[in-house]
């Protein structure tokens, strides 16, 4: 049940923190204006620009690929800045639940394994009481068996 | 007719394959034991059939036989003879063949290894080995056959070209002939521990047997894994020109991800073995492991990912992603059905035991895998999510990662100090007092030295901490030894590694890790770049402690390419120590040229001079200089883990005897 209700948890903070949105169409100038003066009229970015608007691309995609092929510099914010915390946000709370659940799992275990440490000391300790008993038993017998 | 040889051979290994597959079920379902016996010639069979098709696709390779699509896709008549042989697992379709025949190897020294030992449940082992090997050959067969004939466009007939396209000029290093095929060891090496696990919940013989059955094959894939990766980050470092070994790339990562959860299996499988405990997590583990080593060939082959290290897209995809698939919903279903034979047989005695401390170096190690593979997948997530691929860049590995490579080294220190079960405060104290203080003072001794950025000083603090640990191991180890046998504490020293080659193999191993650390908190912490662009000839750049001029530009004609190259000397305290030659290399058809990098290393630094760009005319150049301290212990930290690595892999002396 309480498994249940993690994993309802992990998967709503999963759609909450992901930022569903639509995907607006993009124009040169709004590209241009993230890129840094005068790297934006560069003709090998100003080309790969073109050709990813024409596929249909994103903004955030398009800005991801100028970055992939001419690194972070030419960027006016960096994608990094850009996506803020919002890549650390799964791996975080993944993170913590699952150290949380690893802890109390092998806290239960000690203890489990205390107890049966416990219940096995009492088996000895019960065990040697009725050797004792036993040997005891034996012994007032055998003296009776004399006497008798 | 060699290409004719090459395919149908091809089918035939496949078809041998399949029937080893049949074969075995029959045998095992009607408990016959000739047709259990049959499937293993089967296998043998396919085995020698593969060979027959590697040998041929090497014998076009070598024969530069232009009418074949991968030979003149990937050769040249100008290309080395080692290019030439490395072209076999340069392509897609070459690289695919490669693998299946590691792997009808594999399959083939495991049938001949166990015929003698029989291992219950071996003929259900032989079934999982056999269906993976007749899965890679089908691939072959149907979408990636290596002997497609050239055709003409235009026409539609076959022809043969009279030169070949070539080697893609980033594949012309060293590392072309070590990388992969190493790698692939390590990759293909985990199929054998996978189908132990699986053969083992099926037939429910779920005791210690098949994990220390697999011990050695496990060993064998982590260390090619691990060498295959140090080989990759040693050619991205000296060929691609990123300043760095490591960046993140996502084929890098689909490396590293089964590197991760191999290396959390070796120390689980320990407790497993030791405890009796731990059954199921050892089980995901290694299937998990195997997994991310197809989910990595997946990767490479199917376009999802872009990557200086991809194929691009093709056709395999969905077949791995299907195979994928298959495997991880069995292994599932089957964990499920058998989850009461994987109980514990024990139970943990306290926190702070040997058990515990293994059971956390898995969840460090497990986090890595995680947040490496949720950056890695994060386009794929967020095209899911939100309809716009977004990656994560480098920021995001070193932000999460750092933090968490840092736990496992103070792990790493505090594991060898702990015993197993329950450490009691007396000897707690015993063994951590020296390494705490030796620790404290190195504290001050790096903050002196300059080693002040935290990023750097806490990781080297610990990497301090492990050594420590470890010499006290050895040392205590060494002086009993000395006590008991009255030998001199050298051949102590020796006969103690010699008499548990597990324990001290996995601690010079360790040893190897930290060295690797070492190097990675010089270069992440305290590497210096500077770039100088249009510089002329005869001027200076000065960069630490080095200075550099630049002395001249030439271009030099190869058989296969031009090479232009800058000449610089470099000086250390006015007095002239090397000269270096950073190169732009040209090769016929392919319009980006290559980076030569030229690095000067020591033991303290590397100082790594890229030619980012010159002017024919004037001779004037664009540099990109770097100093990198502590490289080199990376790629010394290699050599020490395979020094251990060997160490742990020899076989202990009481079984000889036996």
């Amino acid at each position: 049940m309480r498994n249940k209700k993690v994993f309802i948890l992990i998967i709503l903070a999963a759609i909450i923190f992901s930022g569903i949105q639509p995907v607006l169409a993009v124009s040169v100038e709004d590209i241009r204006a993230e890129i840094k003066c005068p790297d934006h009229d560069r003709p090998e970015i100003v080309s790969l620009v073109n050709s990813l608007i024409k596929e249909g691309k994103a903004k955030d995609e398009i800005l991801d690929a100028v970055a992939e092929q001419f690194g972070e510099g030419v960027l006016v914010v960096t994608r990094e800045k850009r996506m803020g915390f919002k890549p650390y946000v799964i791996p975080v709370i993944g993170l913590t639940i699952a150290f949380v659940l690893v802890f109390v799992y092998i806290k239960k275990w000690i203890t489990k394994g205390e107890k049966t440490n416990l219940r096995d000391k009492e088996i000895v300790e019960a065990s040697k009481d009725i050797t004792d008993y036993n040997k005891r038993f034996n012994e007032e017998f055998e003296i009776f068996k004399k006497e008798d | 007719m060699i290409t004719t040889i090459g395919y149908y051979s091809l089918i035939i290994s496949a078809v041998f394959a399949l029937y080893t597959f049949i074969a075995v079920i029959f045998g095992i379902k009607f408990k016959s034991y000739s047709l259990v016996e049959s499937s293993k010639n089967g296998l043998l069979v396919s085995f020698i059939f593969v060979s027959i098709t590697s040998f041929a696709l090497l014998y076009s390779l070598l024969n530069r036989d232009f009418s074949i699509e991968y030979v003149y896709e990937h050769t040249s008549r100008t290309l080395s003879l080692l290019y030439t042989i490395s072209a076999f697992w340069a392509g897609q379709k070459g690289s695919l063949l490669f693998w299946a025949w590691i792997m009808a190897l594999f399959n083939a020294v495991l049938i001949l290894t166990k015929r003698k030992k029989e291992i219950e449940f071996f003929p259900y082992v032989i079934s999982i080995i056999s269906f993976i090997q007749f899965f890679f050959l089908f691939v072959l067969v149907r979408v990636a056959d290596p002997f497609t004939r050239v055709m003409d466009t235009t026409t539609g007939k076959m022809f043969t070209p009279p030169d070949g396209y070539g080697l893609n000029p980033l594949l012309q290093n060293p590392g072309m002939i070590w990388h992969p095929p190493t790698l692939f060891i390590g990759y293909v090496g985990y199929t054998i521990p996978f189908a132990f696990a699986i053969a083992a919940l099926i037939s429910k013989k779920l005791d210690n047997e098949w994990i220390k059955d697999i011990r050695r094959w496990s060993l064998f894939s982590w260390f090619f894994l691990s060498l295959g990766i140090l080989l990759g980050a040693q050619w991205a470092y000296v060929e691609l020109g990123w300043g760095g070994y490591w960046a993140w790339d996502p084929i890098e990562n689909a490396s590293l991800m089964p590197w991760l959860v191999g290396t959390a299996f070796i120390h689980s499988a320990m407790i497993q073995e030791k405890k009796e405990m731990l059954k199921t997590w050892n089980m995901v583990l290694i299937i998990l492991t195997f997994i991310l080593c197809v989910f990595g060939t997946f990767l490479t082959r199917s376009g999802v990912l872009s990557s200086v290290h991809a194929f691009g897209e093709t056709g395999v995809g969905p077949y791995f992603i299907s195979f994928i698939s298959l495997c991880l919903a069995g292994s599932l279903l089957l964990l499920i059905i058998r989850r009461k034979y994987l109980k514990n047989q024990n139970e943990m005695e306290s926190m702070i035991s040997k058990e515990n401390m293994f059971l956390f170096n898995n969840f460090i190690l497990f986090s890595i895998f995680f947040v490496t593979f949720w950056g890695t997948m994060f386009p794929v997530f967020s095209e899911l999510f939100t309809g716009v691929k977004l990656t994560v860049g480098q920021s995001y590995f070193n932000k999460a990662n750092v933090p968490l490579g840092t736990l496992l080294l103070i792990l790493m220190a505090v594991c060898p100090l702990i015993s197993w079960g329950k450490t009691s405060p007396q000897n707690f104290k015993k063994n951590f007092l020296l390494p705490v203080i030796i620790s404290g003072i190195s504290l001050v001794v790096f903050y002196i030295l300059g080693n002040r950025k935290i990023i750097a000083l806490i990781p080297s603090i610990f990497v301090v901490f492990v050594i420590m640990a470890i010499i006290v191991e050895f040392y205590r180890g060494t002086i009993i030894r000395h006590q008991n046998t009255g030998k001199n504490y050298f051949t102590s020293f020796f006969a103690l590694i010699w008499s548990n080659k597990r324990r001290y193999g996995g601690y010079i191993v360790h040893i190897g890790i930290v060295m690797m650390f070492v190097g990675m908190i010089g270069i992440g912490a305290y590497s210096i770049e500077k770039d100088v662009e249009n510089i002329k000839i005869g001027s200076t750049i000065e960069i630490g402690k080095y200075k550099l001029t630049y002395d001249d530009l030439q271009a030099v004609e190869h058989p296969d390419k031009q090479s232009v190259y800058a000449v610089l000397t470099v000086y250390k305290n006015n007095k002239s120590i090397y000269k270096l030659r950073p190169e732009k290399g040209f090769f016929p058809n392919h319009e980006q040229p290559t980076t030569e990098v030229a690095i000067a290393t020591t033991l303290l630094d590397d100082l790594y001079v890229i030619l980012n760009g010159y002017n024919a005319n004037t001779g004037n150049a664009t540099f990109r200089v770097l100093i990198n301290p502590l490289v080199v212990w990376m790629w010394l930290g290699g050599i020490v883990i395979f020094i251990g690595t060997t160490i742990a892999f020899c076989p202990n002396r009481k079984k000889n005897e036996k």
